[in-house]
């Protein structure tokens, strides 16, 4: 910063200006400063936000994935099994693949897939599984089965 | 940015202030402007939302660090205004932040590739990669939609040699940044074999040789009349085209590309993303 006025504040009045001998130039308005202020804070943010992220980043593996069942809706194609998928670590899992299975017992009697192409880290996504039988006359058990890391 | 609105401007001690802040707003609409058309093409692309929250941290803050003395950079080589001091400059690359980073939050919101349920970590990065080329277009906007001014027609004009290499490398980024994130890159290079790749290289030479020689870069490094070939060969297109590379090769590495891949292969999608880059970069002139 060449600092040619004495008072370097934002609040600075135009014609108080100093120009180095250039005639067209014409002073920063008040309101530019206002908006450079903000520039300034929302790049400052960012980096500051991203610095603190890497620094608790660990090497995480996208291990801590919860399912929890939303809703089952019978209707269309069978019955609808809603979930949501929430990812508890600091990794990003994309394609990642989730198994739901209807068992009695030990048997499983139907499965269904569903594919999500990215989990980002601490988020929730919602999918729906379909199956033919009705999923609350069996137990249902909805588990991720494999992921590729980006 | 106090945008030229085309009266003639007498800086007199005592223009009022409303005067200084409406020609401010219309550079402000200029700079939304600028900053939409410039980064549409990415705010559209699906790898941008991606790779902002799948990159690693620190690359994103290396992106953002570097942003700063880029835009600073632009507003002092091809500002519509000739700012008093540096001041203004700075003051021009912090509005072009703020117009970037709100306009992308707006139309990512939009598109619902950001939404309130939704991890900081994930809206900030989506916000932050946008950003990048969004500040660039913003800055762009006066010269771009403004109507050049004899002024900044003459100050183009005066270039020294390095301004001119900074404005390649801008001009590199305008046309390469649309498809840097893009996993084409990647595959291209995959599906190329060694000599279709010299073939690109080759071409990418004398394609921009041909925009640098018939721009005719004019101002302070214009060469004497009956100049070589090859010294107007040397000293644009090709230190332009090893800047072209270089901002390839750290674009690639910033979204990500040349993680855990061979040497041969990043080479190979260094010069196919090289490729728009060199176009740009000679081109840079007509396009900025």
């Amino acid at each position: 910063m060449t600092t040619q006025d004495a008072q370097p504040s934002p609040r600075m009045d135009g014609a108080a200006k100093l120009r180095d001998g250039s005639e067209r130039a014409t002073p920063t308005s008040p309101l530019e400063w206002v908006a450079a202020g903000i520039g300034a804070l929302l790049i400052a943010a960012m980096i500051a936000y991203m610095v603190q992220y890497g620094l608790r980043e660990r090497g995480e593996v996208p291990g801590r994935i919860d399912i929890a069942v939303v809703q089952t809706q019978a209707g269309g194609h069978g019955h609808t099994v809603r979930f949501q998928i929430r990812n508890r670590t600091t990794a990003t899992a994309a394609t990642l693949r989730v198994r739901g299975e209807l068992r009695s017992g030990n048997r499983v009697v139907e499965a269904a897939e569903a594919e999500f192409d990215y989990l980002p880290p601490y988020s929730e996504r919602f999918g729906g599984l379909i199956f033919q039988q009705d999923p609350t006359r069996f137990e249902l058990r909805i588990v991720p089965t494999g992921y590729s890391e980006p | 940015m106090t945008a030229d609105t085309g009266r003639p401007e007498a800086a007199t001690p005592d223009t009022p202030a409303y005067e200084d802040n409406r020609s401010f707003l219309v550079g402000l609409a200029r700079a939304f402007a600028g900053a939409l058309i410039f980064s549409l093409p990415m705010l559209m692309t699906m790898e941008m939302w991606w790779i902002g929250f799948t990159m690693t941290p620190w690359r994103l803050v290396l992106l953002l660090v570097l942003l700063i003395p880029l835009l600073i950079g632009l507003s002092v080589v091809s500002g519509f205004k000739i700012n008093a001091s540096l001041h203004d400059d700075i003051a021009d690359a912090f509005v072009a932040i703020a117009v970037a980073v709100v306009m992308s939050a707006v139309i990512l919101g939009i598109f619902k590739v950001l939404s309130f349920d939704m991890p900081a970590r994930e809206v900030i990065g989506k916000i932050a990669l946008q950003s990048f080329p969004a500040a660039i277009g913003a800055m762009l906007a006066r010269d771009q939609l403004g109507e050049k001014s004899a002024d900044s027609m003459q100050r183009q004009d005066s270039m020294t040699y390095g301004q001119e290499l900074f404005l390649m490398a801008v001009g590199a980024l305008f046309l390469g940044l649309n498809v840097a994130p893009t996993e084409e890159m990647v595959l291209l290079s995959y599906m190329m074999d060694p000599w279709r790749e010299i073939a690109l290289l080759l071409l990418s030479l004398m394609l921009m040789h041909a925009f640098v020689y018939a721009v005719e870069l004019p101002g302070g490094s214009k060469p004497p009349r009956g100049v070589g070939f090859w010294s107007l060969f040397l000293r644009f297109t090709v230190v332009g085209y090893v800047i072209v590379l270089a901002i390839c090769l750290y674009l690639l590495w910033t979204f990500g590309r040349t993680d855990g891949t061979g040497p041969a292969e990043i080479i190979s999608a260094t010069v196919v993303l090289g490729f728009p880059c060199a176009i740009g970069a000679a081109a840079a002139r007509l396009i900025l």
